[in-house]
């Protein structure tokens, strides 16, 4: 129900076709938000069409004079719009927030990585990545074979959403997250 | 047909202006239909000095206050803008150079003049006093909604400073917008163009770089750096140094320089060889920060040039030399930031919806303390604003009863790397075995880079939530204070904005009430539909009254009227759904 002309409005609606009010309602998932389809390999073009779209009907600058009740309501949709799109634009976070929505439909509370522990190859991988840069690899050859595992494990990340094996997800997902910490730390050391 | 007054246009006439709040110089401007104009005072002086002389019986600001610099030693105020929201540590650095003593603690800095102590705030606000007064005397009408620019380095004490300097002036802020997202607007809508930019500006005391992409009518800030702490006055303190000379001096020279004329001791060679480093400094900043932004020298489309430091030709070769580009030009580097901040005051009051967007990011990233004293980044820098992140923490003793939450902004992983912000103390936590209790914190940063956090404990329902000014910020109690000694009208202030926010809120279900008889009037007959008509018409009275309860009651009253109304269209659309998901099943059935 809109909160201005008391009448019917559509669950995703963010502005009420009969009022042009500004939704109050908050429980939209990231995808549906920002109306992209719920997979991991998403469109990032059109991840940046939408965002920008929905920005401009809903950033708070469009409603500088208004009630400050639906100035509130425009912050926290623009606020909420610009946490989604920073999540589904990132590798690591998108496959959080699929985790986190597969999890909360069969009933898990945790948090999408809680217990979650790095596969033992991924470890020894880890542990070898880290050596080599500690005892001065080429730092630019590394680079280059991190980014190409990152690719690897994305594309790993697809075909596991694709299957629905969460399990695995959370697994390639921890090491992402790995390879993308090693990433920041080579870009570290070259500077 | 009545003539609806639109709200908060009571003083209908007056214009949003868009306000340079600068180090050493301060601006005001105005945009009609996209067309800019810096307003000037009775001198034809566009660029007022930011500087405040407190004399025995009068606050004096700028060109005159700042003749009154060597008469009124100790009583003169120059570039407040370095202590915004800072404590007397962070300023220990320029504490030396400084106009008049400063005092404080590891909290805050105050000036000291002949004994007197003012905020930073304080001063800041005798400036924009001035320049509401300037541009109301150009103007010829009274001046309230205004957009004023921050360097897009300001972190969050700074920009709440700013902000409530604004307030005790009287004036609205409409918007804090970063200063080179305003120079890039100024250049865009001039000019219409798309690309990707940088933006470097050296003022008197600041240095600020920053990369924005402008595209489909949005601007985006991809990456800020800079320096609070360099500028041109850095400069005027090494010529100074060199030849024994005053400040005002030294910048005399070097302004002859640039505009080649004698220069007296100070030649080109002198000159270059005393900003190089700094120069230099800068230049690395840029890299830095197009690094940051993730984008390599020839992908950056144009420089624009900010401050009056950008008008050393030796700073502007490089830079072009640099990215192999030209400056842009055509609007006087001056004047650009404050020509933006008009045209973006503009947009703002006369809902230009779709021509164009501002999208600003956090400019320093924003953490919580964890164990070990290291911070754990919740909104990290560059992220677009507003944002709203939430982030839960767990109980880590049994029967912990309360939890200090330490916030704090910078890019460093330990808290000594990083500023304080604020402390916030959650208490009152019912006893748990460790790791049961869920603190759930929430970090706000709105559409002006000010945050706000709060807390809440929630396993238990016994849920608390606090609400966190930053360390630096004025209290409530503080402002309250300035706010009754600087302005008369405080307590009509407030009416005025109840007024105005009832008259809104009014508005709003007007406006509901007419689009819901519109669209859905086909659900009651015409007699029916004409007497819901009336009762708007007849609250549409109320929106041109000063009377908050009488506005009040009126909502309350079309409310009840409309509630059948409303009532009937939710069951037409619950009807419509049925139907639709009965067809629905019916396809289903015939597959």
């Amino acid at each position: 129900m809109c909160w201005a002309c008391k009448g019917p409005m559509q669950q995703g609606v963010l502005i009420c076709p009969t009022c042009d009010a500004v939704s109050n309602c908050f429980t939209f998932d990231f995808f549906t938000l920002l109306g992209m389809d719920m997979v991991y390999n998403v469109d990032l073009k059109k991840l940046d069409d939408q965002y920008l779209k929905l920005q401009k009907l809903l950033h708070p600058d469009n409603y500088v004079q208004v009630s400050s009740r639906e100035q509130l309501y425009a912050a926290q949709q623009s606020a909420r719009i610009n946490d989604a799109y920073e999540t589904l634009k990132d590798d690591v976070d998108r496959a959080l927030c699929l985790i986190s929505m597969a999890d909360h439909a069969a009933g898990k509370t945790s948090d999408a990585l809680e217990g979650v522990a790095l596969a033992p190859d991924d470890l020894e991988l880890q542990f070898s990545l880290r050596e080599l840069l500690q005892n001065g690899a080429d730092a630019a050859t590394l680079l280059k074979d991190v980014v190409k595992m990152m690719k690897t494990c994305v594309k790993k990340l697809q075909k596991d959403f694709v299957e629905s094996d969460i399990t695995q997800a959370k697994q390639d997902t921890m090491k992402l997250k790995f390879l993308k910490v090693l990433e920041k730390d080579i870009h570290a050391q070259m500077a | 047909m009545l003539d609806i007054l639109e709200p908060g246009q009571d003083n209908k006439s007056a214009p949003a202006v868009g306000i340079d709040l600068g180090t050493t110089h301060s601006l005001v401007a105005v945009s009609k239909d996209g067309e800019t104009r810096v307003l000037q005072d009775e001198m034809g002086c566009s660029l007022m000095p930011s500087v405040v002389a407190y004399c025995e019986d009068a606050t004096i600001v700028g060109v005159e206050a700042q003749m009154q610099k060597l008469a009124l030693a100790g009583q003169v105020v120059s570039s407040v803008k370095r202590l915004m929201g800072k404590s007397l540590e962070d300023v220990a650095k320029i504490a030396p150079f400084f106009s008049v003593p400063l005092v404080g603690d590891d909290q805050k800095v105050l000036v000291d003049i002949m004994g007197e102590q003012k905020t930073p705030v304080e001063v800041s606000a005798e400036i924009l006093k001035s320049l509401k007064k300037l541009a109301e005397e150009d103007l010829g009408e009274d001046v309230y909604d205004a957009v004023i620019t921050v360097p897009a380095y300001f972190d969050d004490a700074q920009r709440q400073a700013t902000k409530d300097a604004a307030k005790i002036a009287g004036l609205n802020v409409l918007r804090l917008i970063a200063e080179p997202t305003a120079a890039a607007l100024a250049y865009g809508l001039e000019k219409g163009k798309e690309g990707t930019y940088l933006v470097y500006d050296l003022g008197g005391g600041t240095f600020d770089v920053s990369i924005l992409k402008l595209k489909d009518g949005a601007f985006k800030v991809l990456a800020t750096g800079g320096d609070t702490h360099f500028g041109g006055d850095d400069f005027d303190r090494r010529i100074a140094h060199k030849f024994d000379i005053s400040m005002d001096e030294a910048k005399t020279l070097k302004e002859a320089l640039c505009n080649g004329q004698p220069s007296g001791p100070l030649d080109k060679a002198t000159f270059i060889d005393l900003i190089a480093a700094t120069v230099r400094q800068s230049f690395n900043i840029c890299i830095d920060v197009l690094m940051e932004a993730k984008l390599k020298k020839k992908e950056i489309d144009g420089l624009v040039l900010v401050g009056g430091s950008t008008k050393i030709p030796h700073i502007k070769e490089g830079l072009e030399q640099l990215f192999d580009k030209k400056c842009e030009e055509g609007i006087n580097p001056e004047e650009v930031v404050a020509c933006g901040a008009a045209l973006q005051a503009e947009s703002l009051t006369h809902g230009r919806r779709d021509d164009m967007l501002l999208l600003d990011v956090v400019p320093l990233s924003l953490g919580v303390e964890t164990m070990g004293s290291l911070v754990e980044k919740i909104i990290p820098r560059n992220t677009p604003i507003p944002i709203t992140k939430v982030q839960e923490f767990t109980t880590f003793k049994d029967n912990q009863s309360g939890m200090d939450i330490h916030v704090l902004q910078g890019e460093r992983e330990t808290v000594d790397g990083c500023r304080s912000l604020a402390k916030l103390s959650l208490k009152g936590i019912p006893p748990m075995p460790a790791g049961a209790g869920r603190v759930k914190v929430v970090f706000s940063v709105d559409a002006d880079g000010i945050l706000t956090v709060t807390a809440q404990e929630e396993t238990t329902g016994v849920s608390q939530q606090v609400e966190v000014t930053p360390t630096y910020g004025l209290s409530d109690e503080e402002m309250v204070e300035m706010l009754k000694d600087s302005i008369a009208h405080a307590k009509d202030d407030v009416t005025a904005r109840s007024v105005r926010e009832a008259r809104l809120e009014l508005e709003r279900l007007c406006d509901a009430c007419y689009a819901s008889l519109q669209k859905d009037g086909n659900l009651i007959d015409d007699e029916e539909a004409k007497g819901y008509e009336q009762s708007v018409d007849a609250a549409q009275i109320f929106l041109e009254m000063d009377d908050v309860e009488a506005i009040e009651e009126a909502i309350e009253v079309l409310e009840r009227t409309f509630k059948p109304f409303a009532e009937k269209r939710m069951d037409y659309a619950l009807k419509e759904a049925l139907v639709g998901e009965k067809l629905d099943d019916k396809k289903q059935a015939a597959v």
